[in-house]
């Protein structure tokens, strides 16, 4: 029975020490924050969470009074792109793709042109001067300017 | 961080370039798999067998062209992906593989009005399967240019493409501008019906679409948005000319392509919830009857031309996600203010739950008449098959189904609906002279896009 009990023990410390890992690794692996970038020509400093959506939903056209936005969105298939619309819509990216199929195929608007990376989305961004995309923030540089954080919760 | 580190690792983006490869290998396959299956399935379906069709004559040149033209513009998309922002032409596309089967051997079920009935009882794929590819150019950001091609089993009986839409699009900051021929918007978001991928269900409750049998127009939309501190208002005003032949049966068919259409949409968004009021004013100057069953018996009733009136529709629409609930609801009241039917209100609820891929779902509708139809047009009874003049459509449906995306741009949907009719004589149905009122239908479709 003493053993039973000893062995019992061990088992629990290692789940116990398992979890407590688990719980580590979980805070090590928080998502970094999102940030929506455009080009430092452009004369605006800041846009709110809705304008955010309603640019990248395609119910807004427009930067400011005279911009056309050009929005860049990356490829599917990807965690940058999961995170960014589950934070912004709460919406998955089947649905996403979903909602963008209605609005394409009626002729309202037409999806955000993609590009197959954070750093092409930076390149981009950079070298037009009305497009906005979003890339985690360690990756902004004076290149292009930020204006609006979107703060990525926890996976 | 570690959401992020393949990002960083891969510089060059060729990690993610192999991911987009293997995504448009993917839907490239699919693609091919359709177009084989359309072939091989619907190009001979039952029904041109039983019309006593030569075998060969059902494969026909509109089938092949569509393949054809599917195929180069299918190439064509493939190799214009990556080149799309510089080139400014896009290829887009979507389609459905489906299959039906209605209970009931009196009945027939049809998906369109303007669709050529399939018997009762057995297994289709006709009704449900198409296949669309839109063709976009932008030559500046502000203008566009959009034409889009169906192909679906049509009252013509072959899966000939149609050019559904061709129009310019110009924007400025506040005001979207289209011209040409445009989709019909007439009932809340009655303009996408054709993309399955783009709805939850099956196929759209026929008890409140059924009755919409323009698709489109040839004509002009004006919008006017305004962005307010809790929502985006939209104002749309439109008015054109509709273009539709409405065939019944092979025993009925109507020309209703003197129709002109006026109307005005005003639709909220705030967050995730989507409100719509709608008016549609239809002028309809003459309905044009082919009866070809009388063309030997006497002929001045085989194929006449009758003045008609005007009718209205108010229509309201709201669709609405709130944290894992998918909601949608929308009304329409129908007035006529001649020989155009009966007054009416047709209705319904969707209901699903979002969960991971799956998205199981109820829906409920129905459509009821208000008025009993007077019939100064033919003032003698008619058998139900060919009452079309004066249709009392008073029925409702019950459909539980599910959705799966089991890609990002693929869903599987399975849906078994419930439709029970107080007349004999209804809206969605045709043959159904012998029919108990009630059927079940089952239905599997597979929507994709590209």
């Amino acid at each position: 029975m003493a053993t039973g009990a000893f062995f019992h023990t061990k088992i629990l410390g290692g789940l116990i020490s398992a979890l407590l890992s688990l719980v580590v690794n979980i805070q090590a692996t928080l998502a970094e924050d999102l940030a929506v970038v455009v080009n430092p020509a452009l004369d605006i400093d800041s846009l709110n969470k809705k304008d955010v959506v309603n640019i990248f939903m395609g119910r807004r056209h427009t930067l400011d009074q005279n911009t056309i936005a050009m929005p860049i969105d990356l490829d599917d298939d990807t965690q940058l792109r999961t995170a960014f619309y589950m934070s912004l819509t709460n919406r998955d990216l089947a649905e996403i793709n979903s909602y963008w199929a209605r609005l394409l195929f009626s002729g309202k608007s037409s999806p955000p042109l993609k590009v197959q990376s954070a750093e092409a989305v930076l390149k981009m961004v950079s070298e037009q001067k009305t497009a906005i995309g979003y890339l985690p923030i360690s990756l902004v540089d004076q290149r292009i300017k930020v204006i609006y954080t979107l703060q990525v919760p926890e996976q | 961080m570690t959401l992020f580190r393949t990002w960083q690792q891969s510089d060059n983006g060729l990690l993610f370039k192999a991911t987009h490869q293997q995504l448009k290998n993917k839907s490239k396959k699919l693609s091919y798999l359709f177009l084989y299956t359309y072939t091989q399935t619907i190009a001979s379906p039952r029904n041109n067998k039983e019309r006593g069709l030569e075998p060969m004559r059902t494969i026909s040149w509109g089938l092949l062209k569509s393949i054809v033209i599917g195929g180069v513009l299918f190439g064509l998309s493939s190799s214009l992906l990556a080149f799309d922002f510089d080139n400014k032409l896009k290829v887009n596309g979507f389609g459905t593989l489906g299959v039906v089967y209605n209970n009931d051997e009196n009945a027939d079920f049809i998906r369109k009005k303007n669709q050529p009935d399939v018997k009762g009882g057995e297994v289709t794929y006709s009704q449900d399967s198409r296949l669309g590819l839109q063709l976009s150019y932008n030559p500046t950001p502000k203008l566009k240019f959009t034409i889009q091609a169906v192909s679906r089993y049509d009252h013509d009986e072959s899966f000939s493409p149609k050019i559904s839409w061709a129009y310019a699009h110009y924007v400025t900051n506040n005001w979207t501008i289209r011209a040409g021929r445009l989709g019909a918007d007439n009932f809340f978001r009655a303009d996408s019906l054709d993309v399955g991928y783009g709805f939850l269900w099956a196929r759209p409750p026929p008890d409140y679409y059924a009755g919409n049998i323009n698709s489109q127009y040839d004509g002009l939309d004006v919008t006017r948005t305004f962005y307010t501190n809790w929502g985006v208002v939209d104002v749309k005003a439109y008015g054109g000319k509709f273009d539709d032949s409405f065939y019944a049966n092979e025993t009925l068919s109507l020309d209703v392509s003197d129709t002109y259409v006026t109307g005005l949409i005003a639709g909220v968004e705030i967050d995730n919830l989507l409100l719509r009021a709608q008016y549609s004013h239809f002028d309809v100057r003459s309905i044009t009857f082919d009866i070809p069953a009388l063309r030997q018996i006497y002929p001045p009733l085989a194929h006449f031309t009758l003045p008609a009136k005007s009718s209205d529709y108010y229509v309201f629409g709201l669709s609405y996600d709130i944290r894992q609930w998918r909601l949608q609801a929308g009304i329409n009241i129908y007035k006529q203010n001649g020989n155009l039917g009966t007054d009416s209100v047709a209705n319904y609820l969707s209901v699903g739950y979002r969960y991971r891929s799956w998205t199981p779902y109820a829906l409920l509708s129905s459509n009821t008449p208000h008025t009993t139809p007077t019939s100064p047009l033919l003032p003698i009874p008619l058998p139900d098959s060919l009452n079309l003049v004066a249709p009392v459509t008073d029925q409702y449906s019950i459909a539980v189904g599910a959705r799966l995306d089991v890609a990002q741009n693929v869903a599987l949907k399975a849906q078994i609906e419930q439709i029970e009719s107080k007349t004999s004589n209804s809206f969605s149905w045709v043959n159904k002279d012998n029919w108990d009122k009630d059927a079940t239908v089952f239905s599997i479709v597979l929507d994709f896009v590209f």
